[in-house]
């Protein structure tokens, strides 16, 4: 494969919140690296930070201290060669599914109008949603929304996807369809993806890497690299033993 | 940790004079706000710009404050009997629509039937402005306090009596099915969980009453009154004295003001009694 | 226990349609009570019919009823109108930059509280009673409705949403115009409902205290010349124009809001 590219690196990286009278501690000093193309998922209890953690990467929310390199470059805040996912889908409700996909790439008035159709069209085209380029968010299920989330996110050009537990509120039928949908997507059209989720399963099927945090305040708990190829089957049971090696360590619970 | 004790501590107290900062910061844009806007009318009264005939300027009103808080003239009381007699009026009127309009909007959304009675005869007074009624009402009582009360009793009991409507009209269909699980009786479920639900939307109905009344109380005392604000008010007008008209709304917004945030006080003092419930 | 059992009662039947008929009908008999009470005041029944055909097809002082009720209408909406504009402009710039809330959000509640009907007096030394101050009064009211309706809406906006501006490149104007705005447009539209209302009743109060035209100046003649009837005519007609007025805005609001059905 040649050189691998740390395309996204993060070093020794806190955050402490303060109000007037406390500080809360969320991120206690993580450190990791991404790989370019590499699918990486970020695993750990709800609740233990992960969120403020890609806030920070994304630039939406300032660390406390250390440092952030992309491409071997510090960088401090938002840059627009990360885009991400969110949790709570955060579409926007007076927009057409069409119109919300352009989002990601109307602000940057890089493109032309029907450049940007285009694009929009291929990635409708390429998470399943042909027919409902005129739809209102209001008109679609839980797992379409996702989908609309995650075409938008693809076409703002990124070089590196954030994806926050964007399947968290998914039942688990759609979930488990959704989990190879992005598996299906992201071999379409590779970029390099941060994949949070709190799902042990999950983590071990979709991730090349998995890093495990621990509860708050969060840290990098292990490393666990994955070398078993795609698609898997949660029943084999390397990916069996892979999976009860991390629970035993993690502070989750399934 | 890669960060000691006292860096933390330096950091949060950072924190903390930010916060301080952008207090002081905002308040300090308040004032420069609210002063140069009294300045600005000052000057533009005294250059003539503004004629005084008009609008006095803000010395003038203030003048006129003290002067009112002694004498009778022009209108026949001192302000502070004024501001009694209408805040007596409103507040008494408002309490009394209250104690009647909130508890039937209650009834009226939980129990079909008790709509079924009322809802006629409050659709028809529903669409007319309070203001509407004065001249009946007047003509029918007469142009005294008796009046005024019935007028802001019209007004203040149909807000009351729909906002409490609406609100137990939303109480969640999950809680009334577990007070079913439990067997509670319709009654039991209207008491405890119809009503408590409905509290928010019943305080915005309140809100919104108390505006109402003393809006309306304003209004009628000044088409029908011989005392009061709003009899100030028009008696400014008739003898084309601008300076008694704008301290009479200055008063009576200030007032306004303060029973609203009085009520707003109220809310939050119940709905923490309820919660610890 | 109440919806499965009592509705299938026919003793519930019963009362669901005889309970409305029987509370209007003691309204009438209450009302007839009260003409009997106060003969030279309180108009009959027949008498408020009479006035109510001879209003319809007479003019009143040169101008039919619609004419009147058309008259104070325009004055709602050219008021209205006005303060929507100005309201919505005026309630974005404070509710989205904290500097303009610190220092004219504090000018405007200061004037906020005073109620639109205390301005009356003012507006009328200083512009007598013709069409100008009315609309002006109607803005007035209208204004501060907008205002906080608008500001509310823009201060209600999800921090997230913006976020999802932020980080697909959106600078502030962009933010504001394409995300902050459209999220606010529901509250914008309360606000607007409501200065239809308010105006409503603003109208009618200006034109109480002094108007040659105007449903509100009927309510004055008639009650000047105690002719009751007159006054209760009028009133049967602001509440049907209320209802009407209502009813128009729902369906407007609808056909202008696909998204928020």
């Amino acid at each position: 494969m040649g050189q691998i590219n740390k395309i996204l690196e993060v070093k020794n990286v806190t955050k402490i919140f303060f109000d007037d009278k406390s500080h809360f501690l969320a991120i206690e000093d993580i450190s990791f690296s991404l790989q370019e193309g590499e699918f990486l998922v970020v695993l750990g209890p709800g609740r233990c930070g992960k969120t403020v953690l890609l806030n920070i990467l994304a630039g939406l929310e300032k660390k406390t201290d250390g440092e952030l390199f992309y491409n071997g470059q510090k960088y401090e805040g938002l840059n627009p060669d990360i885009s991400m996912v969110f949790q709570n889908l955060m579409l926007m409700p007076f927009m057409t599914v069409m119109e919300n996909i352009m989002v990601g790439m109307k602000f940057k008035k890089t493109l032309t109008k029907a450049e940007m159709k285009e694009r929009a069209q291929h990635y409708i085209n390429l998470v399943g949603l042909q027919g409902f380029e005129h739809s209102y968010p209001k008109q679609l299920s839980g797992g379409m929304k996702q989908r609309v989330g995650i075409a938008r996110a693809y076409a703002a050009a990124p070089k590196v996807l954030i994806m926050d537990e964007p399947f968290g509120q998914l039942d688990a039928q759609t979930r488990y369809s959704m989990q190879q949908e992005i598996e299906r997507i992201w071999e379409a059209e590779k970029r390099t993806i941060i994949f949070v989720t709190n799902n042990i399963e999950e983590a071990c099927y979709l991730g090349s890497r998995i890093i495990l945090l621990s509860d708050s305040p969060a840290t990098v708990k292990a490393e666990y690299t994955i070398d078993l190829p795609r698609s898997r089957s949660i029943v084999d049971p390397e990916f069996l033993n892979i999976r009860s090696i991390i629970s035993d360590n993690t502070d989750l619970s399934v | 940790m890669n960060l000691d004790e006292n860096k933390v501590l330096e950091l949060q107290k950072q924190y903390k004079k930010q916060q301080h900062h952008k207090k002081i910061k905002h308040f300090v844009l308040c004032c420069v706000g609210i002063l140069s806007f009294l300045l600005l009318w000052q000057l533009l009264s005294m250059s003539g710009l503004v004629n005084e005939k008009y609008l006095p300027s803000p010395a003038a009103i203030f003048k006129t404050f003290v002067y009112k808080l002694n004498h009778k003239a022009p209108d026949g009381n001192t302000l502070l009997t004024n501001i009694w007699s209408s805040t007596q009026v409103s507040v008494l009127g408002f309490l009394f629509a209250a104690s009647i309009g909130i508890p039937l909007g209650l009834l009226m959304g939980w129990f079909g039937l008790v709509d079924r009675f009322v809802s006629p005869v409050f659709e028809l007074i529903r669409p007319v402005p309070p203001i509407a009624w004065i001249p009946i009402v007047v003509v029918l009582i007469g142009v005294n306090i008796q009046a005024r009360a019935v007028i802001i009793f019209l007004a203040t009991f149909v807000v009351c009596v729909l906002n409490s409507y609406t609100g137990i009209r939303l109480t969640n269909q999950t809680l009334i099915n577990v007070a079913k699980t439990f067997g509670a009786s319709n009654f039991e479920t209207f008491w405890k969980v119809g009503i408590p639900s409905a509290l928010p939307m019943v305080f915005t109905g309140a809100r919104l009453a108390l505006g109402g009344a003393w809006m309306t109380l304003v209004a009628a005392e000044m088409l029908a009154s011989n005392s009061g604000l709003g009899n100030m008010l028009s008696a400014g007008r008739k003898l084309a004295r601008p300076d008694i008209v704008v301290l009479g709304m200055v008063v009576i917004g200030a007032i306004g003001a303060v029973m609203i945030s009085g009520l707003n006080r109220l809310e939050k003092h119940m709905l923490r009694w309820m919660k610890r419930d | 226990m109440y919806y499965t059992y009592n509705t299938r009662t026919k003793l519930y039947k019963m009362m669901y349609w005889i309970l409305p008929v029987v509370s209007l009908i003691l309204l009438c008999l209450l009302y007839l009570l009260a003409v009997a009470s106060n003969p030279i005041i309180l108009p009959s029944p027949e008498l408020i019919i009479q006035r109510f055909i001879s209003m319809v097809s007479k003019p009143i002082k040169g101008v039919s009823i619609w004419g009147h009720i058309g008259a104070s209408l325009i004055r709602v909406l050219a008021g209205a109108s006005i303060a929507w504009v100005f309201g919505i402009l005026f309630g974005i710039m404070i509710g989205w930059n904290k500097t303009c809330d610190a220092l004219f959000g504090s000018v405007f509640l200061m004037i906020r509280p005073i109620p639109p009907i205390a301005w009356i007096p003012l507006i009328v030394m200083s512009f007598g009673i013709g069409e100008f101050p009315k609309i002006l009064l109607v803005f007035i009211g209208c204004f501060t409705t907008m205002v906080t309706n608008t500001y509310s809406g823009v201060k209600m906006v999800n921090k997230e949403i913006v976020n999802v501006g932020l980080i697909f490149g959106a600078n502030q104007s962009q933010i504001l115009r394409d995300i902050v705005i459209p999220t606010a447009l529901p509250s914008i539209f309360t606000g607007i409902r409501s200065t239809i209302d308010n105006g409503w009743k603003i109208v009618l109060a200006a034109e109480m205290m002094g108007a040659a035209t105007g449903i509100g100046a009927l309510i004055t003649r008639g009650w000047n010349e105690l002719d009751m009837a007159m006054v209760l005519v009028c009133i049967i007609f602001i509440a049907l124009t209320g209802a009407a007025l209502s009813f128009l805005i729902q369906k407007i609001e609808r056909v202008l809001t696909p998204w928020d059905r």
